[in-house]
């Protein structure tokens, strides 16, 4: 089976954030940024890519698109979905290398917001408990991780 | 191949250690690995012990560090997978990047679950603290049930 190969213009939304989608790409060409709130207010850049992988959470975990795809360039993409999948590493075995340095640093990156979550939540637990307010010094913090869950309960 | 050759380990050996940069992935043939924080250290504490499958892929990160020490909690067997051999390895077993995949994608979603609830859990102390209102005792229990790792 050939690569689906499928091409977007500089300003074309590639992908929108909370849709569903069981299929993620490989950046061949072009490079994107990645927006929460895209078109809206609080419209808010969280990246940019120009190389490797993009939706592979998405199509892995089943889980809605983190943010809006917008093209900064013409841009093209391989379209990887449940069809294509073995047949595209099957035609590419250099790429496996390639998807699993993604996914380990995807892993590392939700490992590490994770010990930081809770490092968070054990302080605020603690002055919770002796009926202080929590230190002045994670209160950003706290509102950080605050901001993560209600976005995250709105989608 | 000699890297798709099982590597014999003896028990209490060391596979690798946290902090380390090794772009090697690991996969079990027999035996039982531990995963450690703080190996070597009186704050020494066990994450997970590994009898079945891949472990060691934190490496495998642009500029992966390890986050955890591997040590042969038996005599154990194990297949090293670097960026050469992954590539043979994996189009002669394709069923293998499957299962490595969905294994992965497993720990993903359940790491993600621990980060939303920790999420959850400020966000409630955030409430409470600014309404004064207190919490549920079961909604405490679960706060340091996240924090104990169970």
């Amino acid at each position: 089976m050939a690569d689906t190969i499928v091409k977007f213009n500089k300003g074309d939304i590639i992908c929108e954030e909370g849709k569903y989608e069981l299929f993620f790409y490989e950046i061949l060409e072009g490079s994107m940024t990645i927006y929460r709130n895209y078109g809206k207010d609080g419209q808010q850049e969280i990246g940019k890519a120009d190389k490797g992988y993009i939706g592979e959470m998405g199509y892995i975990n089943s889980l809605p698109r983190v943010g809006t795809v917008v093209a900064d360039t013409d841009v093209s993409l391989a379209k990887i979905d449940e069809t294509s999948f073995e047949s595209y590493f099957k035609n590419h075995p250099e790429k496996i290398y390639g998807i699993m340095q993604c996914l380990s640093g995807r892993l590392n990156e939700i490992d590490a917001n994770t010990e930081d979550a809770i490092a968070t939540l054990k302080v605020a637990l603690a002055a919770y408990e002796d009926k202080n307010p929590a230190p002045h010094g994670i209160k950003e913090t706290m509102k950080k991780f605050s901001a993560i869950f209600k976005s995250r309960k709105a989608q | 191949m000699e890297s798709l050759n099982v590597t014999e380990i003896k028990k209490g050996d060391l596979i690798f250690s946290e902090g380390s940069s090794d772009p090697v992935l690991y996969e079990v043939e027999y035996g039982t690995i531990g995963i450690y924080k703080g190996y070597g250290t009186d704050k020494a504490v066990k994450l997970t012990e590994i009898t079945d499958g891949y472990f060691g892929e934190s490496g495998l990160a642009e500029n992966g560090v390890r986050i955890a020490s591997a040590v042969a909690e038996t005599d154990s067997g194990v297949i090293r997978l670097d960026a050469e051999s992954m590539k043979e390895y994996f189009t002669e077993n394709p069923f293998k990047l499957d299962v490595l995949l969905q294994d992965l994608s497993r720990r993903l979603r359940s790491q993600d679950r621990r980060y939303i609830d920790a999420c959850k859990y400020i966000d409630q102390l955030m409430e409470a603290e600014e309404s004064g209102s207190t919490l549920d005792p079961e909604a405490i229990k679960s706060m340091k049930e996240l924090i104990s790792g169970k």
